[in-house]
């Protein structure tokens, strides 16, 4: 060992030994208090039985799997469409033309509505309602209005972010832009939306996540997808193993989002903060 | 006579109450540099904010070679482009590199094609000592390589007038000379300048007419000879007198 080691780092290695044991042993304590109590709980055998069945798990994952590929449908074509619109919804309510003001007060008046309402309202209210209005193929497909209920309520929550990244652009920036003689829409485009995106990047995984999730809320609707796939084969087997399946396949999306979200927001933090204190 | 290439008539502004800008006449002669001094918040700024029409004056006029850039509704962009302003605070596009930086309006606002705009930008970073900066991020150069930067943006698009926003006011002091030194230059390369400064020195050694500005007002204007020296207002002696003071001067 290096003989000239300081003080100081002879102490952080002690610590940091010290506090690996202390990890390691309340870990092996927990893990063991599960392992040992949780099949004691009354009703235990019931529970495996209904939740986590080994046999319908393997007969009903390939059709969740199956299913889940309508859930990354609509999630693929939803997404994008909510991003173009929400960012055409902040970039109106920003403008600053008072010719567009018939157009803002309308922004302000959709994103007020859209988030103040559940989605699973508008998904019925649209994903069965235009339907009925009695349109001809392919106008009436459940899966096309329930995408556009999604479309609507989300594009209102991402719109906010953008907008809210838009603002967290100093108007520095804006008179910089406009003092080199860009336009107001060249200044916008080539000055301010580059910025704000990067900034909103960390909140918009989140609504990304969350889109994921809710995808399924079409399934109340008609079609097929992960969870109403789920319902059919708990309904097949009386057993509610098919739902934890769903759950597996729904973790093993948003898990990897997730924790990438938050490393970006990390990165972010250390970008535009000091160190972090002890 | 020399030719006129800037003039500001009775121009007044005010927010709300508050008078920023109170009847200033001033004539600007073609490739001479005329220095804006006086306390803070004596609409130093904004008088160069509304120069470069970043914002709208209430009366008056402002004429560029004898035509009226002021009118309600005059279209800005063609004016910004031959008048150039340089800020406090650099205000770089922080997501843009050195190179992106300065071709952006080059290229988006005069169509020049982009290899040209990017020959140029590189002989103008050359000049001023920055040839080795033009794939870096604003945020990996330093005060004073920013605010060159900066004005390299600005001179990209070959403005006729450049207007200086205290442009040394939040540097390092051991930076403040490398900057300083970009102006002389622009003033030898017969530029038309105009800035706003609490860099008395400067503006005594290189300025050709001073401007003293306080509410508003301008107090005092002349040759800094005179201003500097022989300041006829009783309130441009005070704030000289403070200047001396404080060992600015």
């Amino acid at each position: 060992m290096d003989t000239t080691t300081s003080r100081r780092a002879v102490y952080e290695q002690k610590r940091k030994r010290r506090s690996i044991a202390v990890a390691t042993v309340s870990s092996l304590i927990v893990v063991t208090a599960i392992v040992i109590l949780v099949p004691k709980m009354p009703r235990w055998d019931r529970v495996r039985h209904s939740f986590f069945n080994g046999e319908r798990f393997r007969e009903s994952f390939p059709n969740l799997l199956h299913a889940f590929v309508l859930d990354i449908k609509i999630f693929a074509w939803s997404a994008p469409l909510i991003l173009i619109f929400a960012m055409l919804v902040a970039m109106a309510r920003n403008s600053r033309s008072s010719a567009l003001f018939p157009l803002r007060a309308l922004t302000i008046a959709y994103t007020d509505i859209m988030r103040g309402v559940p989605v699973i309202l508008w998904i019925y209210l649209i994903g069965f309602g235009v339907p009925g209005l009695g349109m001809d193929r392919p106008w009436n497909s459940p899966l096309l209005w329930g995408s556009v209920a999604l479309v609507l309520t989300y594009a209102s929550y991402v719109a906010e972010v953008f907008r809210a990244g838009i603002e967290s652009v100093h108007e520095s920036q804006r008179a910089a832009a406009r003092s080199l003689g860009l336009s107001n829409w060249q200044t916008m485009r080539f000055v301010v939306i580059p910025q704000a995106v990067r900034r909103v990047v960390p909140p918009l995984m989140n609504d990304l996540v969350s889109l994921q999730k809710d995808v399924a809320l079409v399934s109340l609707i008609g079609p097929i997808e992960i969870l109403r796939q789920a319902g059919i084969d708990k309904s097949k087997f009386a057993n509610f193993t098919p739902f934890i399946g769903a759950a597996v396949i729904f973790l093993c999306i948003t898990i990897p989002l997730t924790r990438t979200t938050d490393y970006l927001i990390e990165r972010e933090r250390r970008r535009t903060t000091g160190t972090k204190v002890r | 006579m020399s030719n006129i290439k800037l003039s500001l008539r009775r121009l007044s502004k005010s927010y709300g109450n508050h008078i920023v800008l109170h009847d200033v006449s001033l004539d600007i002669t073609e490739g001479s540099v005329v220095t804006l001094i006086g306390p803070s918040g004596s609409g130093k700024s904004t008088l160069l904010r509304c120069i470069n029409l970043l914002e709208p004056i209430e009366d008056g006029e402002i004429f560029l070679d004898d035509v009226d850039i002021s009118v309600p509704g005059f279209d800005a962009n063609p004016v910004r482009r031959r008048i150039g302003m340089v800020f406090q605070n650099f205000n770089l596009f922080p997501h843009m590199s050195v190179m992106e930086n300065i071709i952006l309006s080059p290229t988006r606002t005069l169509g020049i094609d982009k290899s040209i705009a990017r020959a140029k930008a590189t002989e103008l970073l050359e000049r001023f000592g920055l040839g080795d900066k033009a794939d870096a991020y604003p945020d990996q150069l330093s005060g004073g390589q920013q605010q060159r930067v900066a004005i390299v943006r600005a001179l990209a698009i070959e403005p006729e007038v450049l207007l200086l926003d205290e442009i040394t006011s939040s540097l390092d002091p051991e930076l403040v000379g490398e900057v300083l030194d970009v102006v002389r230059e622009l003033k030898a390369s017969g530029m038309t300048l105009i800035l706003a400064t609490h860099e008395m020195g400067f503006a005594r050694d290189t300025s050709d007419v001073v401007c003293v500005l306080d509410g508003g007002h301008i107090i005092e204007m002349g040759p800094p000879s005179q201003v500097f020296t022989a300041p006829q207002s009783e309130r441009a002696q005070q704030f000289l007198q403070s200047i001396i003071n404080s060992g600015r001067l």
